[in-house]
C-alpha cells in the first residue's frame, strides 16, 4: 500500500514535470512566434529604410556623374600636385556643399569622395580632415578603387561608422576614384521610426568595427554598452540616439532586466543570428530585439536593438499558469478517482477470486444463467463435463438443459408440454421432483437435485447438487421396504402403494386385473418336521417355481408366511383358471430340495370394475379357503 | 624619507573629496557637438584616471556663459581672452587655470583673416565679412583690427555677420557666401587643405584658457584639477586630437591685463 502510494505519486511528479515542461515548451513557441513576427517587422522596416536610402544614394550618384564639372575637377585632383589639390579640394567643396546641405536633410551624415588610390579626398562632414588612407581599414574603399564596383552595408570608419553606399567613379571609362554616401544610425532610427514606432531603437557595434577601427583621438566617441560584452555605442555626449535612450526610464530598466538572461543571450551571438529576448517587468511585457548587422565583409558588426511592448506576453504568460493549473488539479482529481476505482476494483476483484474460489470450492455444480444462455459456470461444471471453459460447452450447447438425459423419473425438456421456459418450469416443480440425470466424461448417469433461484433482474442460480449416491441408497431402500427379505419377492407394502396404479395401467391396456391367492398345503407339517430353516428353503424354492412357471406380466406377492398373492393380467376368466392350473401343476410335479412333493391351493377372483381391491382379496381368499376346503391342491376361482 | 614625505603629498591630493561634477562649458557654438568632441577624451581621462566627472552646459554665446557663472551654474569654462576680458568686467570670481597650447607648443595664438583663393578681394565695393561671434577675440574686435592694419578697410563699413564659430566663419567663406573670414590661426590653417589662404595675421595673443569659477570651487579643488591637468603625460593627450592635443601650461592672469578693449564698440548684431 505505501510502495503503491509512493509509486502514484512519483508517477504524478514524473507527469507533472514532463507536463510543466510541455506547456513551458508550447509558452515559449507562443511567445518565439510572437517575437518572431515583430523581429520580422523590425528587418522588413529596416531594409525597407535602407532600400530608401540607396535609391537615394543611387540618384545623388547619378546627379554626380552628369555633373561635367565636377568630373573634370576629379580628374585633374588625380593628377594634381599636392599644393594644387588643397585649391580642388575647395573648389569641390565650394560646387557640392549645397547637395550636401540637402543630402543632410535627408539625414545622409557623411559624404565623403575618396582618390583613386584609397585616400580620402574629401570629407563634407570633416572637410578639414583628409589625406588618410583608407585602404586598410574599410572594404568598401577596396572594392570601389580596386575591384570597382559598387557596394554598400554598414561599416565602421576612422571617424564615424556608418551605413554606406559606396561608388566608383568613371568619367570617360577612366577611374578617379569613388564616392560614398553614409547614413548615421540616428538617420536609420528616425526613419525606423516613423516606419515602425517603438519604445526605442539602439545601435550596439562589436569592438572590431567600432572602437578598433576610428581615429585614435576618436575612441571616445564610442563607450561600452551596459546591454552586451565587447559591444559599443556611440558617446551619449555626442549622440542624440544614445542620450535619449539614456534618459530613458524603461530602456534603462529593461537594459538591467536583461542581464538576468546573460546566457540566453550569450549562446544567441554564438548563433550569430538576430534574436529576440522577452522580459517583464512591472506586471508589463516587453521584448528587446535584436537585428544582427552585417558589415560589408559580411562579418558580423553589430545589433540593432529594438525595445518594444510585448503585453500579450503577461496574458501568455498568464494563460498558461492557468492551464498548468487546470492541468495539475485535473491530474490530481484523475489520480485521486483512478486510485479509489483502484482500490474498490481491488476489493472487488479479491471479492470476486473469493467468489470464484468459494464456487469453485462447492461440491454442487454452479451455474448462473441468463435465460437460457449460460454466462458463468465453475469448476466443478467443467471437471463433470471435461471442459477447459465455458466457451467449449457453448459451442456445441446454448443451454445445460440441453444435457439432461430423457428418463421419466427425473425432469426433462420432454416433459415440458408448453412454450414456457425450461427454468419456470423447474421452478414450479416440487423440491422432490427438481431431479436431473446427466452423463459425465466417463459416461456414468448422475442424478442432481436442482435449485434455481433468481440472482437478478433475468440472471438466475443454477445449483446442480449431486444426489446420485443419496438416490441409490433410497433406491435400495425402497426395494428392501417393497420386496420380502427371504424370497425377494415383492410385500404387501409393494401390493399397497401398487396396486391402484396396477390397475389403471391394465385397464387402459384393455386388459383385466386377476389375483391369484396361493397357500402351500400343509406346509406346517415341513416346519414341524424339517425345522423353519428348510421350511425357509421350500418358500424360497417355491418362489423360484413360480417364476419359472408364471407368466412375464404375472407379479407374485408373499402376502405373509407360506400365502401369497399373484397380480395376473387376464384377458379372460377361462385364461385365468388356464393359468392357475398351469401353475398348479407344475407346482405340484416339481420334486422340492426336501424329497418331497408339494402342492398348493390356488383361489383366484377377478376385479370388477368399481369395486374396492379389498373386496377382490376378499373374493379370493373366500375362494382359497373352498379350494383348502375341498381338498386342497386345486384352484377355485370365484 | 623624501620618497615617503612625496608619497603622502600625492596621496594627500589623491584622496582630497573634490566636487562631484565639475559644469563644463566649451566655446559657444549653435552646434555643441562640435565642442564636445574637441574636449571628449582629455574629459574621458579625467574621469577614468581621476574620477572627475566633467558634465557639459551648453551655452550658445558667451553672454550665457557669464550669466551662468554668475548664477553658479557654470565650474569651468573654455574661454579666449576677450570672453575672459569681458567677463572680468561683469564677474570677478574668476581664475584662469590651464591654457592649451598651440601647434608650436606655446600657448600664444593668433587672430587671422583668411580667403579663398580662387576669390579675391575688391575694395570697390563693400566685402562680405564672416564673423565668428560677438565676444570672440577673433570676431569683430580682430578682425576690425586686421582689415584696417593689412587693407585699410573699415570692418563697420562692410556687410558682416555673425557666424557663431570659427569653423563657420571659415567654411562660408570657403562656400563663397564671404569674401574673408576672421578666424583662429590654428583653425584657419586647418583649412589650407581645402585651397583657403590666410591674408593676414595678428601678433600672438593670450591663449585659450579653462576658467575656474570660484564661487562654485573651493581654491583646493581649483588647484587639484590645475595639477592633474598638468600632470597629464604627453604620450596620452597628443592621441587625443582636438584642442587639447597638444598640452597645457599654467594660466598667468598677467596675461590678459595687457589687453585692452573697449567693449562699446563691437556690436552684438551683424549688419547682413
Amino acid at each position: 500500500m505505501k510502495k503503491q502510494l509512493i509509486f502514484t505519486a512519483l508517477l504524478l511528479l514524473i507527469l507533472l514535470y514532463i507536463i510543466y515542461n510541455f506547456l513551458h515548451k508550447e509558452r515559449e513557441k507562443d511567445i518565439g512566434n510572437i517575437m518572431y513576427k515583430s523581429l520580422q517587422m523590425i528587418e522588413i522596416s529596416y531594409s525597407s529604410v535602407l532600400n530608401t536610402y540607396k535609391i537615394s544614394a543611387q540618384k545623388d550618384m547619378n546627379y554626380l556623374l552628369k555633373n561635367s564639372a565636377i568630373m573634370e575637377l576629379l580628374k585633374e585632383f588625380k593628377y594634381a600636385s599636392n599644393s594644387q589639390k588643397n585649391l580642388l579640394r575647395g573648389r569641390i567643396y565650394r560646387q557640392l556643399y549645397k547637395q550636401y546641405n540637402e543630402m543632410k536633410k535627408i539625414n545622409i551624415r557623411q559624404f565623403h569622395f575618396h582618390t583613386h588610390n584609397g585616400k580620402s579626398l574629401l570629407r563634407f562632414h570633416k572637410p578639414h580632415r583628409s589625406g588618410d588612407s583608407l585602404l586598410r581599414i574599410r572594404k568598401s574603399i577596396r572594392v570601389a578603387n580596386i575591384d570597382k564596383e559598387k557596394i554598400s552595408g554598414f561599416e565602421g570608419g576612422k571617424i564615424y561608422p556608418g551605413f554606406r553606399y559606396v561608388f566608383p567613379i568613371f568619367y570617360n571609362k577612366e577611374h578617379l576614384g569613388s564616392v560614398e554616401f553614409s547614413i548615421a544610425f540616428e538617420s536609420i532610427e528616425k526613419e525606423l521610426n516613423e516606419v515602425l514606432p517603438l519604445l526605442g531603437y539602439q545601435l550596439i557595434i562589436s569592438k572590431e568595427e567600432s572602437y578598433d577601427k576610428v581615429f585614435e583621438w576618436h575612441k571616445d566617441y564610442f563607450i561600452k554598452t551596459a546591454l552586451l560584452a565587447n559591444y559599443y555605442i556611440e558617446n551619449p555626449k555626442i549622440s542624440f540616439v544614445t542620450k535619449k535612450l539614456q534618459n530613458s526610464p524603461i530602456a534603462k530598466e529593461l537594459e538591467c532586466s536583461i542581464q538576468k538572461h546573460r546566457e540566453l543571450i550569450d549562446n544567441q551571438i554564438k548563433a550569430g543570428e538576430s534574436f529576440s529576448i522577452p522580459l517583464t517587468m512591472n506586471q508589463r511585457g516587453y521584448m528587446i530585439h535584436f537585428l544582427d548587422i552585417k558589415n560589408t565583409e559580411n562579418i558580423h558588426a553589430g545589433y540593432i536593438v529594438a525595445y518594444s511592448s510585448f503585453d500579450e506576453l503577461i496574458d501568455i504568460n498568464n494563460r498558461y499558469r492557468v492551464f498548468f493549473i487546470l492541468l495539475y488539479t485535473g491530474i490530481i482529481l484523475i489520480f485521486f478517482l483512478t486510485w479509489i476505482v483502484s482500490k474498490q476494483f481491488q476489493r472487488l476483484s479479491f471479492q470476486t477470486e473469493n467468489l470464484q474460489h468459494l464456487l469453485n470450492e462447492q461440491e454442487n455444480i454452479v451455474l448462473l444463467s441468463s435465460g437460457e444462455r449460460l454466462t458463468y459456470a465453475n469448476q466443478k461444471f467443467f471437471d463433470f463435463f471435461n471442459l477447459e471453459n465455458l466457451d467449449d460447452f457453448l459451442e456445441e450447447y446454448q443451454c445445460v438443459c440441453q444435457k439432461f438425459i430423457e428418463d421419466d423419473r427425473f425432469f426433462h425438456l420432454g416433459k415440458i408440454k408448453d412454450t414456457r421456459d425450461w427454468v419456470e418450469v423447474v421452478r414450479e416443480l416440487p423440491k422432490s421432483e427438481s431431479i436431473v440425470a446427466m452423463m459425465n466424461q466417463n459416461q456414468q448417469i448422475h442424478l442432481f437435485s436442482l435449485s434455481i433461484n433468481l440472482y437478478q433482474n433475468d440472471i438466475y442460480i443454477l445449483s446442480f447438487s449431486d444426489i446420485s449416491a443419496t438416490m441409490i441408497e433410497q433406491m435400495q431402500l425402497r426395494e428392501k421396504t417393497l420386496h420380502d427379505t427371504l424370497t425377494h419377492t415383492y410385500n404387501r407394502e409393494y401390493f399397497k402403494q401398487n396396486i391402484q396404479q396396477i390397475i389403471i395401467d391394465y385397464t387402459k391396456s384393455g386388459n383385466r386385473l386377476a389375483l391369484c391367492m396361493l397357500d402351500i398345503d400343509f406346509f406346517k407339517n415341513v416346519n414341524d418336521t424339517y425345522g423353519h430353516d428348510i421350511g425357509d428353503k421350500v418358500l424360497i424354492e417355491l418362489v423360484k417355481m413360480i417364476n419359472k412357471f408364471s407368466r412375464r406380466d404375472d407379479i407374485l406377492i408373499r402376502w405373509g408366511g407360506e400365502e401369497f398373492i399373484i397380480i395376473l393380467k387376464i384377458h379372460s376368466l377361462d385364461g385365468l383358471t388356464l393359468a392357475l392350473e398351469n401353475l398348479r401343476k407344475s407346482i405340484a410335479k416339481h420334486q422340492f430340495s426336501i424329497d418331497k412333493n408339494i402342492t398348493c391351493s390356488l383361489g383366484g377372483s377377478i376385479y370388477i370394475q368399481g369395486e374396492t381391491i379389498t373386496s377382490t382379496i376378499k373374493r379370493a381368499d373366500k375362494a382359497l379357503y373352498n379350494a383348502k376346503d375341498n381338498g386342497r391342491n386345486r384352484v377355485v376361482i370365484l | 624619507m623624501k620618497r615617503i614625505y612625496l608619497l603622502l603629498v600625492a596621496l594627500y591630493f589623491f584622496t582630497l573629496q573634490a566636487k562631484d561634477i565639475l559644469y563644463f562649458a566649451p566655446l559657444p557654438l549653435k552646434k555643441g557637438v562640435q565642442n564636445i568632441e574637441e574636449f571628449l577624451p582629455m574629459n574621458s581621462y579625467l574621469k577614468k584616471k581621476f574620477n572627475i566627472n566633467i558634465a557639459y552646459i551648453y551655452k550658445e554665446d558667451y553672454a550665457d556663459i557669464i550669466k551662468g557663472f554668475k548664477d553658479g551654474s557654470i565650474d569651468i569654462a573654455y574661454l579666449g581672452p576677450l570672453p575672459y576680458l569681458y567677463l572680468t568686467k561683469h564677474y570677478k570670481y574668476i581664475q584662469p587655470i590651464v591654457t592649451f597650447k598651440q601647434l608650436d607648443g606655446k600657448c600664444n595664438y593668433r587672430c587671422v583673416l583668411a580667403k579663398f583663393k580662387d576669390d579675391t578681394i575688391d575694395t570697390s565695393q563693400s566685402l562680405k565679412i564672416a564673423l565668428t561671434q560677438p565676444l570672440s577675440t577673433c570676431g569683430y574686435y580682430m578682425t576690425n583690427i586686421l582689415l584696417k592694419k593689412s587693407f585699410n578697410i573699415d570692418l563697420s563699413q562692410q556687410k558682416y555677420r555673425y557666424t557663431m564659430s570659427h569653423t563657420n566663419a571659415l567654411l562660408r567663406t570657403l562656400e563663397g557666401e564671404f569674401v574673408v573670414a576672421g578666424a583662429k590661426d590654428t583653425i584657419a590653417k586647418q583649412y589650407e587643405s581645402l585651397g583657403m589662404e590666410i591674408i593676414a595675421q595678428s601678433d600672438k595673443l593670450p591663449g585659450f584658457s579653462l576658467v575656474a569659477n570660484t564661487q562654485t570651487l573651493s581654491k583646493e579643488e581649483i588647484d587639484i584639477l590645475e595639477k592633474r591637468l598638468l600632470s597629464i603625460p604627453k604620450s596620452i593627450y597628443t592621441l587625443w586630437g582636438g584642442i587639447p592635443s597638444r598640452g597645457m601650461l599654467k594660466a598667468s592672469p598677467k596675461e590678459y591685463e595687457k589687453f585692452e578693449v573697449d567693449f562699446d564698440t563691437i556690436p552684438f548684431e551683424g549688419n547682413m
